[in-house]
């Protein structure tokens, strides 16, 4: 009876009397989108799910000792298989871009420590991609490459450089990701590619980085750098930014940039000089103007206007950023030129309405005069009234 | 010529329909008249009765406080009733409305200012008076209600003072009325049922607030403003060196333009305050986060000092006690005065008591805003 109930608890539509003994993986199976899509033990391992017996369910077309070789075509028998794929509407084209990133061409070289299907994904716990709890939801690629990547064992083995993990976590690309929640920030897979992972070339970086930053690239493209007219070993966004510890673009760090290959007092430091007076200018502008219009506020006055102006100013400003990349001082201060100018009419509007205030103090004194004024006419008509009575 | 005789037959007219002495007397009883008017006979000839008894000046310095009270009361009755008309008592709309009130509607900044200062005007008067009732000795037989009712006009201001700042609803009032909320429910028995009355130790809503501030306090100070005014038409004005007691219509008549004149100075100065020094608007309310600096209202300090100021290993149930038994010491000290039958030598010593009260009470204020400030109380 207790064998019964135990067979009855163990079996399940999905995992069939395989769960019986290998408790365990039926766990962590039961857990898996395969499992949730009613694939069974046999789908990858085949053997015979309704067998109670060892040696019975064991046979029947049972793949013993299955190895990493043999994994990305296991995988491949249905995710390259357009029919069973579409009801799913997944691509089936992972397979073949396997085998053409670094990962499938040394597998296919016979080394078996690189990263196959099972590494990224899991192995019976796989989950679909836009899971949260799955190894390759954007917030969790980082730690699942780098688990493989920061691991200096396996990395010397490739003479790779195992620092790229830490510099990517420092990077503003993880904090936003990990820390703003921003999960459209990139992750290694969006710079690397995902199923056909390999480092983009030279010459490629300012296409791998103006897939998100377009306006940059355009500014690049059309400028000095990007037109390579000067030799084809030119800076590319890599050189000034950083690759894997891109940080936050600091306004007023332009001319070190341009110093740190052109010289401290090259012409070129002095148009990143300019860039950067442009900026501090008129965002110190815009600062005042923040001031100003809490000092309003404060009063209050109505500054739901001045607000929206002041966020134009700031997309202004934002936009001109861009524009540095072009290195034409012109095509820049045209855009911080706007974000200055209304940050300073803001200004002048709000202490126009301050100064206005202002008059209040000086109707004080008017005021008084009438009141005093009044006072004394009353008293004068008291002692003649009292007079008048006595 | 002609006015007189309409005015005179318009009385005769309602005098056969109305008992106006007792219309009259009504009137007087708020401290526009400091003499009682015989109701049973028709009003000139009762006006011209209590006319003819002799009046000191009452609309004059220190004596003046009580009208003072009374003239500041009614400027808060019209400034509020003008604010009323535009402010929402929900915690949603209230700061939104405070805001139209003193941004957009046209003088409405002027208005809340005229409410703010009057009203801490207000309670610096009626705390003066409750001074010099004391170190004037005016407590004693037959004044020992007049004591009371000024003792309940200050509980009665400070209540309707903290109902208010709750309504403005900015974030540096409702941090400051929830920490006088902590002192004050830590009272027993009044602070059961204060917590009772606005409904447990939090603001979760305005309307008993607005309740509170607009209907029911009010009319208990209104309530006590009659009781003192009424005491001192039946025991007669305190006296001052150098009264001259005047007799006749002229007399009173003085004392309305002096009134008047008053009330036109109480007027610029409020004017004055809320022009020079008026106070900010201030954030919206957030009650997840305490702001730095904010503070118990200043009346509230010395007994939350006191408090933090006593040993904390008494139970502060028993610390608050002992606040409960000070407040009526106070209320009830005509009576205790009485008591302890002192001779005139003693009594210097009572004034030194006097003393070391109203210091006690500044020391343990800065006490408090300390304490408050730093963060060390519990």
């Amino acid at each position: 009876m207790t064998l019964l109930l135990l067979v009855l608890a163990a079996s399940t539509a999905s995992v069939g009397q395989c769960g019986l003994c290998h408790s365990n993986v039926r766990v962590e199976f039961e857990t898996s989108v395969h499992a949730h899509e009613r694939m069974g033990c046999v789908e990858c391992h085949g053997g015979d799910p309704e067998a109670i017996d060892v040696d019975k369910a064991h046979s029947k077309g049972f793949k013993k000792g299955l190895t990493r070789f043999q994994i990305p075509e296991l995988c491949a028998s249905c995710h390259s298989n357009p029919q069973m794929m579409r009801p799913y509407n997944l691509s089936t084209e992972q397979y073949a871009l396997y085998q053409t990133s670094q990962h499938g061409i040394r597998l296919a070289a016979g080394d078996p420590r690189v990263a196959t299907c099972i590494d990224c994904h899991g192995v019976h716990d796989i989950r679909r991609p836009r899971e949260p709890a799955s190894k390759v939801f954007p917030r969790h690629v980082p730690e699942t490459c780098g688990a493989c990547h920061g691991d200096p064992a396996l990395m010397a083995r490739y003479d790779k450089d195992i620092t790229l993990f830490d510099s990517y976590m420092k990077s503003r690309h993880a904090d936003e990701l990990l820390n703003q929640g921003n999960l459209n920030a990139p992750n290694c897979a969006n710079c690397h590619g995902v199923h056909g992972a390999t480092p983009p070339g030279v010459g490629d970086v300012d296409k791998v980085c103006g897939g998100c930053h377009s306006s940059a690239r355009e500014a690049y493209l059309a400028g000095p750098h990007g037109t390579h007219e000067h030799g084809s070993d030119l800076p590319e966004c890599v050189s000034c930014h950083g690759s894997h510890e891109v940080g936050t673009a600091v306004r007023g760090q332009i001319a070190d940039a341009c110093s740190s290959c052109h010289g401290g007092d090259s012409a070129q430091q002095e148009i990143g000089a300019k860039m950067d007076a442009l900026f501090s200018s008129a965002g110190v502008e815009l600062e005042n103007a923040r001031a100003k219009i809490e000092e309003a506020r404060r009063v209050p006055l109505y500054t739901d206007d001045y607000e929206a102006r002041l966020q134009e100013a700031q997309t202004y400003l934002v936009g001109a950023e861009p524009t540095v990349h072009s290195l034409s001082i012109e095509e820049t201060e045209r855009m911080t030129d706007v974000a200055l100018s209304i940050g300073e009419e803001i200004q002048a509007e709000i202490q126009g309405e301050l100064s206005d205030l202002r008059f209040r103090r000086i109707g004080l004194v008017i005021f008084w005069f009438y009141l005093v004024l009044t006072i004394a006419i009353i008293a004068r008509i008291r002692q003649k009234a009292m007079a008048r009575k006595s | 010529m002609a006015i007189r005789k309409g005015l005179s037959r318009t009385i005769d007219w309602l005098e056969d329909r109305l008992n106006l002495t007792e219309v009259f007397s009504l009137l007087t009883m708020f401290g526009l008249f400091y003499r009682e008017v015989d109701t049973n006979k028709p009003l000139r000839r009762a006006v011209k009765e209590a006319l003819s008894k002799p009046l000191p000046a009452y609309a004059r310095w220190p004596r003046v406080l009580g009208l003072l009270s009374l003239i500041l009361f009614l400027f808060e009755l019209v400034t509020g009733v003008l604010l009323a008309f535009y402010y929402q008592a929900s915690i949603n709309e209230a700061y939104d409305s405070v805001l139209v009130i003193v941004r957009d509607v046209s003088l409405g900044w002027f208005v809340r200012q005229m409410h703010y200062w009057g009203a801490q005007l207000l309670l610096v008067v009626l705390i003066l008076r409750l001074l010099r009732f004391f170190f004037r000795s005016l407590y004693g037989p037959p004044r020992e209600l007049i004591w009371i009712a000024a003792c309940f006009l200050f509980i009665a201001g400070t209540h309707l003072d903290f109902t208010g700042r709750v309504l403005v609803w900015n974030n540096a009032s409702y941090w400051s009325s929830l920490r006088a909320i902590e002192v004050l429910v830590s009272i027993p028995l009044l602070g059961s049922f204060f917590s009772f009355l606005i409904g447990g130790s939090l603001i979760s809503s305005l309307s008993r607030f607005y309740f509170f501030h607009i209907v029911l306090l009010p009319l208990v100070f209104w309530f006590w403003l009659y009781v003192g005014f009424s005491g001192v038409r039946r025991v007669g004005l305190s006296e001052i060196e150098g009264d001259t007691q005047e007799t006749g219509k002229a007399a009173y008549l003085g004392h309305l333009y002096q009134l008047l004149i008053l009330f036109l100075i109480v007027f610029g100065v409020l004017v004055s305050f809320s022009v020079l020094w008026p106070i900010s608007f201030g954030e919206a309310v957030d009650p997840y986060q305490t702001p730095t600096g904010s503070t118990i209202p200043w009346y509230l300090l010395a007994p939350y000092g006191l408090i933090e100021f006593l040993p904390h290993w008494i139970p502060l149930e028993v610390r608050s006690s002992l606040l409960l038994i000070l407040l009526l010491l106070f209320i009830l000290f005509p009576f205790v005065d009485a008591g302890l039958k002192l001779s005139e030598n003693r009594r210097k010593l009572l004034l030194l008591f006097g003393v070391t009260v109203f210091v006690g009470w500044v020391f343990f204020s800065f006490y408090g805003l300390y304490v408050d400030l730093a963060g060390v109380g519990s």
